[in-house]
This record gives C-alpha cells, structure tokens and sequence, in this order.
C-alpha cells in the first residue's frame, strides 16, 4: 500500500475553505468553520496543511482559559510570551502584521461555553485581520450558532462527511499497490461504511491475499477468500 | 565562515571573562593570524572590544607604568559586547520552509493530538520522502528530542520528549559515537 496522503472529496472542500479566507480584501471576513464526526480526518488534514503552509494549530484544551490561549498562541507564532496579559495580545498582532500566518484552533467546540475566549479570538481576527478556523465536533456549528457576532464572521462552514463510492474508488485506486476490480470496491465501500481506517484495512487484507497468491487482479469473489 | 563561528562560540564561553587571543588560540587550536582576523571582524561588527594595552594593564596596578618601545610584554584583551548579538551571528542559519520544518511542524501537531506518531504518518503529513524522515528521525533521537517505543521491527510508534517550540532543533554536523 503506498503512503501518499489522499485528497479525498473533504480535503479539497477544506482547502477550498482555506482559500476562500486567504485573501487581502479589506471588510470581508477571513473565518473557517470545519466540522464533523470524530475519524473523519479533520485533524489530520489540518496538521497537513499547517505542515505544508506553515500555518499554525492549536489544540484547545477544557481548562483551557484566555490568558492560557493568548500564550499558546504567541509560543506558537514563535515568540516567549510578556507577562501582562495586554502585551500578549499586543505581541500577536505585531506578530500577524510582520508575518500573516493562518490560526487553526482544534476541538473549538470545547470553548462554546466560554464566552471570554469566543470573543477574545473575534477580537484577534477583527483587529490582526488574520484567518482563522475553527475544526470541531459535527455539532460545533449548532454550538456556535448563538453567538450570532461571531458567526456571521464565518466565511462558510466546512462538513466532513463518510467517504462515497467515488471517493472510496478514488482512494483506493491511488493508495492500492495491485489493481482491485470496481465491483469489489463498491463492495468495500458498504461494508466500511465510508470510514477510512476500515476501508485501509480492507486493502492491507486485499493486498496480502494477492502477494499470497501471486494474484494481479482482484474481483468481488477474492475478496471474501481474503 | 566555520573558522569564525568556531572562535565565536568559544568567545561566547568566555563571555563572563576578560580573553587572550593566546587563550582562543589554545582553546582553538587555529594558527594566531587566523583568529586574530576573526576576533578584528567581531570587533568591527561591535559584538567584542578590545581593551587597550594601557588600560588593561592599569587593571592590575593603579599607577601609569611606561610600557617602553617594542613589542608589549602584555598581551590584548577582549571582552563580549554584545552577548545576544554574538548569539545571533554564531547560531547555525536555518532556511525556512524546508522538508524538515514540514516534519518537525507534522511532528509536533501530531504528538499533540495523538501523543505518539510513525514515521509513515510523517512522510504522509509533511510529503517528504522515507530516506529523509529516517535520517531526520535518527538525527532527533540522537539529541534526545524523540524517542521510540521500542528498540526496531514493525510497528515503531515514536514520541516527542522534548519540545522544543516552533521553530525546529538544529541536527546538522553530529558526528556517531562510532566515528569519534
């Protein structure tokens, strides 16, 4: 199996996303939304991207408070943090303005009750004009929903959905070393439901069977006899 | 270039203290005219000072003493100026946006989220190839920043011990226990 990171129908909806915020229009808001079910990705294709675009992630936490965030992002950004909590946030936007870097804040839907923090990274977006996006839970956008300032911020919202059979054919296509009928990965598309982590181990199962069996195609049958 | 950031480092450890050029040259082991010419380009880029021969030797004894013709029986002696400055000009210069940022970057996110990660996960995640996350991973191992969960085989999850920031740890130039 060759390890190549896929661009499956939802990372090309999240770099859509991204694109659509990184623009230099003045009065237009550079906020992302992202969300979906836990093993869909989502963290994985942000940790792509941030390797990739050297933008920046933090992974919120529960006891997470203002002040906490403020440093995390500063050390992040790649500076030591001020002691007043004022500076800090003067120390962003210094660091924004010399290098304009996309913030990506993990598990956001952690903060829907805390108020503080919500309008704090409004604050950071208002005032640095940076992008931002926030990646959560498949209710986050329902969480957020009420903090109505906030959320008209969001450009669009992003939803990471189970893979379908294109995506499924797709991705096994060009991860697979040995070619798999059609038939047989519509078979394993239904039978994993979409989820990438089953559809893998179907190919490994697949894969084994035909190195096992000198096998340069498989079909529907073969796969069950895997 | 590496001539001078070797005398810079070792004038760095020798911040606290009045210097020699006789002292760097032992501690060195360059000829004199060689670290004399880097200690004058650190002194005309103000990172060191000279104190002169008449001032360095009033430190010792309070009264003027007429050092006479021909070459001083004292030697020159320097002192750091600028300590943070002379940091910045021996540090290795890292470029930006290279294979390694993306693994250290992927390395460091990924142990956040999931506290262990492989080195397919990071070839995946940063799109650089298997030879070089390798190297990088043995690299880091070696300065103690990762470590395995177990000594080879299949399956080796790694872990990030030591974080240290943004910007990745400097790999280069580490010689084996084996070559030394």
């Amino acid at each position: 199996m060759k390890n190549i990171f896929v661009h499956t129908k939802n990372v090309k909806l999240f770099n859509d996303g991204i694109n659509a915020i990184n623009h230099k229009l003045k009065g237009v808001e550079r906020m992302l939304l992202v969300t979906g079910e836990p093993g869909l990705g989502k963290t994985e294709t942000s940790i792509s991207y941030c390797a990739q675009n050297g933008a920046v992630m933090i992974r919120t936490l529960q006891l997470m408070t203002g002040p906490w965030l403020l440093r995390k992002i500063v050390e992040e950004l790649g500076s030591a943090p001020e002691k007043r909590i004022s500076a800090i946030f003067d120390q962003i936007i210094d660091l924004q303005k010399t290098k304009p870097r996309t913030i990506i804040l993990d598990e956001v839907d952690r903060f829907a009750e805390k108020t503080e923090i919500l309008e704090t990274i409004r604050d950071i977006h208002d005032v640095c004009h940076c992008p931002i996006v926030f990646v959560g839970e498949e209710m986050a956008d329902k969480k957020l929903m009420r903090y109505r300032r906030l959320y008209r911020r969001f450009v669009g919202v992003v939803k990471f959905e189970k893979l379908d059979k294109n995506d499924v054919r797709d991705f096994v296509t060009s991860v697979a070393d040995i070619n798999i009928d059609v038939e047989a990965i519509d078979r394993m598309a239904s039978e994993s439901a979409g989820k990438i982590s089953d559809i893998v181990n179907w190919i490994h199962h697949v894969e084994a069977w035909a190195h096992r069996n000198q096998a340069k195609k498989v079909g529907i049958k073969d796969i069950w006899k895997s | 270039m590496e001539k001078l950031r070797i005398i810079g480092v070792i004038v760095f450890e020798k911040s606290s203290q009045f210097f020699t050029l006789g002292q760097v040259v032992e501690v060195s082991g360059f000829d004199r005219i060689t670290v004399r010419r880097a200690l004058e380009k650190l002194i005309r880029e103000k990172l060191i000072l000279t104190i002169s021969k008449k001032d360095a030797y009033q430190l010792k004894a309070s009264a003027p003493i007429d050092l006479g013709k021909g070459r001083p029986s004292l030697a020159i002696t320097y002192r750091v100026a600028d300590k943070k400055g002379l940091v910045e000009r021996v540090a290795p210069k890292m470029k930006e946006g290279t294979a390694q940022d993306r693994m250290w970057t992927a390395m460091r996110y990924k142990s956040h989220a999931d506290r262990t990660f492989s080195v397919a996960e990071i070839v995946r995640l940063a799109n650089v190839n298997k030879e070089h996350a390798r190297w990088f991973f043995k690299s880091l191992r070696r300065v103690g920043i990762v470590q395995p969960s177990k000594a080879g085989g299949p399956g080796v999850e790694w872990m990030l011990i030591k974080d240290t920031g943004p910007r990745r740890p400097y790999v280069g130039g580490q010689v084996k226990k084996s070559d030394q």
